[in-house]
């Protein structure tokens, strides 16, 4: 009885390294995804750039008798920045923004920047959370346990940046609640893990 | 630890290998050298009364309590 007993759980633990083993792959591919996209975008923007001037002048800067006008400094500024913003797509939250508007230039600026490094830093640490993810399930696969000392350094590592991404949120111009419930999720699931990781060495220690 | 384990005692009393005590106890060899050497830190009631069935002896005579101070 027990032999078979313990066939059955042989299998079901194969079974689950299998599930997790496709987990794995389907976040690699994902990650792969995610790290090709910005490639291809910077690549297309240099494409179309650089086509753009080579075909046409800046139609904004010509005046009707020909000559292209200066912009001035305040205007140049403003041009970065709704540039950059225009990329992210965020170039109405600027628009609309009360504080935004009221708020000195040395703030304006610094809200920019901030929701600018935001959206980059919300970016790496989607690929670090498919990273991640696929190493837990990686460890899952061969170990047979999440609870390994591996996946609580790797949820610790996206805790700290999610801290940091919200921080960065909260300082921008777009400000949400979905950076601190991810924050709070992420603690707790680390709690989870440390609890488990406890458990499991517990579980080993015990013959 | 106050609890010290004798199972290396009752193994050359009943004149048993590691190998055979494994064997017929259905714990790995590995885990049955840790519990030899007082490296873990629990012991299943299972296990215990699987060791105490193949060795013929009593739980006392595997676990000993030693006062540390």
């Amino acid at each position: 009885m027990e032999e078979k007993k313990e066939e059955v759980e042989l299998t079901s633990e194969e079974k689950m390294k299998k599930k997790f083993g496709k987990y794995r792959k389907i976040m690699t591919v994902i990650e792969g995804f995610l790290m090709v996209v910005p490639i291809m975008v910077i690549v297309v923007a240099i494409i179309v750039g650089f086509a753009v001037g080579m075909t046409g002048t800046d139609e904004e800067n010509v005046v009707d008798d020909g000559i292209v006008a200066e912009s001035t400094e305040e205007e140049e500024e403003l041009n970065w920045k709704t540039e950059i913003l225009d990329v992210l797509d965020m170039k109405d939250d600027l628009e609309n923004d009360e504080d935004y508007q009221k708020a000195p230039e040395v703030l304006k600026n610094l809200m920019v920047i901030s929701t600018i490094i935001a959206a980059i830093a919300g970016y790496i640490l989607a690929i670090i959370m498919v990273d991640s993810l696929a190493k837990i399930f990686g460890e899952v696969e061969t170990k047979g346990t999440p609870f390994t000392e591996k996946n609580i350094k790797l949820l610790k590592r996206v805790h700290i940046l999610s801290i940091v991404l919200w921080i960065l949120q909260m300082a921008g111009i777009r400000e949400n609640s979905i950076g601190l419930i991810f924050v709070l999720v992420i603690s707790a699931m680390r709690s989870i893990f440390e609890y488990g990781y406890k458990l499991q060495k517990e579980a080993d220690e015990t013959i | 630890m106050a609890i010290i384990l004798r199972l290396d005692r009752m193994m050359a009393d009943r004149k048993i290998s590691l190998n055979e005590l494994s064997e017929k106890v259905g714990v790995a060899n590995v885990n049955l050298s840790k519990l030899k050497n007082g490296k873990v830190s629990a012991i299943r009631f299972s296990t215990l009364e699987a060791i105490c069935k193949t060795l013929n002896c009593q739980p006392g005579d595997i676990l000993e309590y030693k006062d540390d101070e």
